[in-house]
């Protein structure tokens, strides 16, 4: 491609610019931007291309950058940046004030106009001492305040700032910008004592963000410091979500969680602090040497002061309650099983954290990339058939045990590899799972309750159903989205609800005690129904409504079952169960429809 | 026959390229700016130039100045019983333009070079092209105020390499652009600007500064008079003209038959000034930043624009630059000039074919988009600009885009143009909405290219390349005056009476003496008066020649008695 770049030009390879420049103006007469703008286009990419190569060869002869060497030379900033060079520390202000003395010296090769401005053709100004000199004087003052011990105060860094800025030598343009670059660049390298500077430049300079070049980047760091800053001033105070992440962060993790069992435990606000951190205001990470320590900590896998507070009263509560039930039990017998319920706690608890959690963080790091769609997605669809097996089989123990054993391996499964829409924390997610899926558990119940064993067959299989549900309620959204249209889905939708509506008609013309069959059938729409509960109220495009519609529902079938006898009303009930589904998704694509009028 | 308009806030003038060299078209007045003023008089016949600026004070509701402020809004400005749009009033300028072009080269003019401020934005710009057709002009090239202040400037620098600084503050408007000269190209290496910054600004300030003296003795109702905030416009236009020359300068203004004076002196002024001066300093700062080039490393500082004729922005120019700036081209007619020379340019005449300009964009160009975070956290309203301001133009880029979500199934781009990330500072110019292939989101890519021709328009091409689907817009205005097609406002211009064009230098001078008339008391006033009754005597025999002799009469019994009328 570079070939093309001199082809175009019609001239050999060059890190001349005059030679370029001189190709570009010849050629530019032949390809006019007036009219063939394809052609000049191609031929300013060209001679673009070409400059940028004059420039970032190795012949550095003759280039000229925006910030040049001489710049940062006669800047006693930068040569405190040098260790071996000149040590920081105000302590040293000879061997500062030689630095500046070399400037004239190094500035010597400057263009000679810029010093015949500076010295005759400002007018009024210029008049009394070297403005450059007393600029430099005023910026190793403002320098030596930011390395002073004890730290100089608020104020006194303010003064030196107007002082500077109320320097003549500030008036020329170029020396301006070169030094709200080093204002910029001192802002930075001196954090944080320099914190006090920002907001007093910011406004006297009139900053904005995301300027351009090296100033802007400059700049935007200043800014950046300063929304930290805000940050952490927020963190401090009590009534911060995060303020105990933040005093966890402070000091340095503990040896063991036990720890966190007296207090109220930040540990679940920590990996988000950190990760706020990292991203947003990486220039605290000074503020917290124990960051790394901390990180290291939280990557190990880890039980939850919560879990272990569980494991811990599960001992007394059981037995209390083994007590209570059966009294004439000796108070051993009493001990030993409250000692092996805590004892199960802490299984499950083992079990979630090297059963769940380890593996989905290994998931998340190594597998998912490479693993293939069905073992992504397989779960749902193997969710779908094991309620539908549910369904087939003859109620007997072995049935259930049957499902519960595959059911447990499904939603692991779905826990490990399903997407979670977490964006909350655990407790809140948790919370709005089960209110979702609370529907559905009360319908087991009252199923139950009604008493066809066939349910007691479902319950794993309708379990596994609510688990799945909930954990990867993200990815069905995604399968549900990505291979339907808008049509597709609201007709799915409809059929759903539809079949959902005629299942809850069989139920009631079934009366009381339905066969098996019948139950069975029901149950299974309705389970599908509840693994398609998320992408169903997407299609219809508002949470609330079908909310609000699970809840109607019950109540028709809480009243259905009062009632139950077999009545004409009851048919008539059913016509309307069997109305339902449509007219719910008509209604929403009518709101959606006048939503969609009404923004136009 | 191509001439080059300048198309100003306060004054506009007509160019043309003959003979190898461009030359100013002198108005039906015999002078080279015509004030951008558009008016009826009590007949309803309209008035153009001089003779509407000049009863600006006297019939403020029957006058419309300064409109180019509004351009491209639906601002509507009342002249009579009618409304008008910033465009249509244009409109009207440029025929009474047009016509002065054409009969003093004794042709047709059919195409013209406006030029426009390059901080424009494509609205204001497709608003000025509108402009221009409603007169019965194609216009051949929108091009940047300071571009052709620089040409205008640098045609007779071409022999050496240089680089140079055009520091272009209008009426209304604030422009700095970077230019380089090298073997025959005209490069603009950078534009900044400021679009509320100029000359009626410094006037604002003084007449503020009589409200603030007087106030309390005019009462409420001269808050909200018209006529009285005109008039002290004019004398503070006059003021500030005259501190120009001496260091103090007198505001007078009649209120209610009473005569109010303040006077002012140039520290003053500078000190109340001091805000505005300040303003000037950003641009430059950006353009030199745009550019990468250094202030000591320009040849030359370039003063275009009415306003940089006073004192105070000449000594902030000097301070900001550490050096005198050039006075060598004349700061109201080189944009004129340089339209002249675009339009030479643009009908390839012979003596300027070596020569090639190229221009940037001055702001920047791109849509809106929705970062996400790598937490997940979305952040939206970003602005992600496509083009860069200062690319050269025409320019075509290209960036790739991506749904926000899985399974998105049409992706809508909006498009705006501005600096800030957020895009509600930025201005809006259109939205674009393509259907895409539903899938996970970072596989479904969107190609957007944005084209920027050479006057300035826009076109935004989106492609999907997974399905082929492309959609264009050619950006059309939002609050663009919709329906009203360009062949219903023109039968609406038509309407308008039009005066016989000899009447018009009568008519003007008519109208300053009746201004004057009511700008002075007692003796002066009776003065006018006589004045104008002579006047009208003469003009009713209906003798040119007489007429003629009886208005240079009136023209400096005036001049005498105010000072030289001003453009």
């Amino acid at each position: 491609m570079s070939g093309s770049i001199w082809d175009r030009l019609g001239i050999e390879r060059t890190r001349e610019t005059r030679d370029v420049r001189r190709a570009y103006a010849a050629r530019l007469k032949a390809t006019n931007p007036e009219d063939d703008a394809a052609g000049f286009q191609a031929l300013r990419e060209a001679y673009e291309a070409a400059l940028r190569y004059c420039e970032t060869g190795f012949d550095l002869s003759g280039v000229r950058f925006h910030y040049d060497a001489s710049t940062d030379e006669d800047d006693p900033a930068e040569d405190g940046q040098e260790p071996d060079e000149t040590p920081a520390g105000a302590e040293e202000p000879d061997r500062r004030g030689s630095a500046v003395d070399r400037g004239p010296d190094l500035q010597g090769d400057r263009p000679a106009q810029r010093a015949a401005i500076g010295a005759q053709a400002l007018p009024a100004d210029s008049r009394g001492p070297d403005p450059q000199r007393a600029l430099s004087e005023s910026r190793q003052r403002l320098v030596a305040l930011l390395r002073a011990e004890p730290a100089a105060s608020g104020s006194a860094l303010a003064l030196a700032l107007e002082d500077m800025m109320g320097q003549p030598a500030l008036q020329g343009l170029d020396a301006r910008s070169d030094w709200e670059f080093w204002l910029a660049r001192i802002i930075r390298q001196e954090a944080p004592r320099s914190d006090p500077l920002i907001p007093l430049a910011v406004e006297a300079l009139n900053w904005r963000r995301h300027g351009d070049g090296a100033l802007g980047r400059a700049v935007d760091a200043a800014f950046d410091r300063r929304d930290a800053l805000e940050f952490l001033r927020d963190l401090r105070l009590k009534g911060h979500p995060r303020h105990g992440a933040f005093k966890a962060l402070s000091g340095p993790p503990p040896r063991s969680v036990l720890a966190y069992m007296v207090r109220p435990s930040p540990l679940g606000d920590l990996p988000a602090l950190i990760l706020r951190l990292d991203e947003q205001f990486p220039s605290l990470r000074e503020d917290f040497p124990h960051l790394d320590a901390w990180r290291a900590w939280l990557a190990a896998p880890r039980l939850t002061p919560m879990a272990l507070w569980i494991a811990l009263l599960a001992v007394p509560l059981s037995a209390l309650a083994c007590q209570f039930l059966a009294p004439s039990a000796s108070p051993l017998l009493d001990l030993v099983l409250g000692l092996s319920a805590g004892l199960a706690v802490l299984i499950l608890a083992f079990a979630w954290l090297y059963g769940i959690q380890t593996p989905r963080r290994l998931w998340r790091e190594s597998w998912q990339w490479r693993a293939p769609a069905f073992v992504e997605h397989g779960w749902a669809p193997a969710g779908g058939a094991l309620i539908l097996l549910a369904a087939a089989l003859p109620a007997s123990p072995w049935s259930q045990g049957m499902l519960a054993v595959p059911g447990l391996g499904l939603t692991a499964w779905a826990a490990i590899v399903g997407e979670m829409d977490r964006r909350e924390d655990d407790t809140a997610w948790w919370i709005r799972m089960l209110r979702a899926n609370a529907y559905y558990l009360i319908w087991i119940a009252l199923l139950a309750w009604r008493g066809p064993p066939a349910v007691l067959v479902m319950a794993p299989a309708l379990l596994t159903g609510a688990a799945l549900s909930a954990l990867g309620s993200q990815s069905l959204l995604d399968f549900w989205c990505t291979r339907l249209g808008p049509v597709a889905r609201r007709a799915g939708a409809s059929a759903l609800l539809t079949l959902v509506g005629l299942a809850g008609a069989l139920l009631f013309l079934n009366g009381p005690t339905p066969g098996w069959p019948v139950q069975g059938l029901v149950i299974a729409l309705a389970a599908i129904a509840v693994l398609a509960a998320r992408p169903l109220a997407e299609t219809l495009n508002a949470g609330p409504l079908t909310a609000r519609h699970w809840i109607s529902w019950l109540g028709l079938i809480v009243l259905g079952n009062l009632l139950s006898s077999d009545t004409p009303y009851d048919l008539a009930l059913a016509c309307v169960w069997i109305l339902i589904g449509p007219a719910i998704v008509g209604g929403a694509a009518l709101m959606d429809a006048l939503a969609e009028s009404r923004r136009s | 026959m191509i001439v080059g308009i300048d198309l100003g806030t306060t004054n506009s003038a007509v160019g043309v390229w003959r003979n190898g060299k461009a030359e100013l078209i002198p108005n039906r007045l015999g002078q080279t700016l015509t004030p951008s003023a558009v008016g009826l008089d009590e007949s309803g016949a309209l008035l153009v130039g001089m003779a509407a600026r000049e009863r600006m004070s006297t019939h403020p509701g029957r006058t419309a100045v300064t409109f180019k402020r509004y351009m491209g809004s639906t601002r509507a400005t009342p002249l009579g019983d009618r409304t008008y749009l910033p465009e249509e009033l244009s409109g009207l300028l440029l025929s009474s333009l047009k016509a002065d072009a054409e009969a003093y080269l004794g042709e047709p003019v059919t195409e013209a070079v406006i030029t426009v401020p390059a901080y424009f934005n494509d609205r204001q710009r497709k608003a000025t092209r509108r402009a221009g057709e409603l007169a019965g002009l194609k216009v051949q090239r929108l091009l940047n105020e300071p571009t052709a202040a620089a040409l205008a400037y640098g045609i007779h620098e071409l022999g050496d390499e240089s680089r140079f600084l055009v520091f272009d503050l209008g009426g209304g408007t604030f422009d700095v652009s970077i230019l380089e000269i090298f073997e025959g190209v005209i490069e603009v290496r950078a534009s900044a600007g400021d679009n509320r910054l100029g000359g009626e600004d410094f006037n604002d300030l003084l007449v503020a500064e009589m409200f603030t003296r007087f106030g309390k003795d005019w009462g409420e109702s001269a808050k909200t008079d018209a006529g009285l905030r005109q008039r002290l416009r004019a004398s503070a236009e006059r003021a500030r003209r005259t501190l120009t020359d001496s260091a103090t300068a007198t505001l007078s203004v009649i209120w209610q038959d009473q005569a109010f004076e303040m006077e002012i002196t140039g520290d003053v002024f500078e000190a109340r000034a001091a805000s505005l001066l300040a303003r000037l300093r950003e641009p430059v700062l950006r353009s030199l930043r745009d550019s990468d080039i250094r202030a000591e490393a320009l040849s030359e500082i370039v003063l275009v624009g009415g306003a940089t004729r006073m004192p105070v922005v000449r000594r902030a120019v000097t301070r900001m630059f550490g050096r005198f700036p050039s006075t060598a081209v004349h700061p109201d007619e080189a944009v004129a000039l340089g339209a002249a020379i675009q339009a030479g340019l643009k009908a390839r005449d012979i003596d300027l074919k070596e020569i090639v300009l190229t221009d940037v964009c001055p702001y920047s160009l791109g849509v809106e988009s929705t970062e996400m975070g790598p937490n997940g956290q979305a952040r939206g309203s970003v602005f992600s600009p496509v083009i860069e301001r200062n690319t050269v133009v025409p320019a075509s880029r290209m960036q790739s885009f991506f749904p926000v979500h899985n399974g998105q199934r049409k992706v809508t781009f909006n498009i705006y143009q501005g600096e800030s990330r957020n895009v509600a500072d930025n201005i809006r110019l259109g939205q674009v909405e393509i259907p895409v292939p539903p899938g996970k989101a970072s596989e479904v890519e969107i190609q957007c290219r944005f084209t920027y021709d050479i006057n300035g328009l826009i076109e935004v091409n989106l492609n999907v390349p997974a399905t082929g689907e492309s959609r264009e817009l050619l950006i059309v205005d939002d609050d663009g005056p919709k329906g009203q097609d360009l062949a219903q406002q023109r039968a609406r211009l038509a309407l308008l009476k039009q005066h016989p064009r000899e009447n018009e230098a009568n008519r003007a001078a008519l109208a300053r003496a009746n201004r004057c008339y009511e700008d002075y008391l007692g003796d002066k006033r009776d003065y006018v008066a006589g004045l104008m009754s002579r006047f009208e005597a003469v003009l009713e025999t209906q003798d040119p020649v007489a007429a003629d002799h009886a208005r240079a009469e009136l023209t400096s019994a005036l001049d005498a008695l105010e000072g030289e009328s001003y453009l």
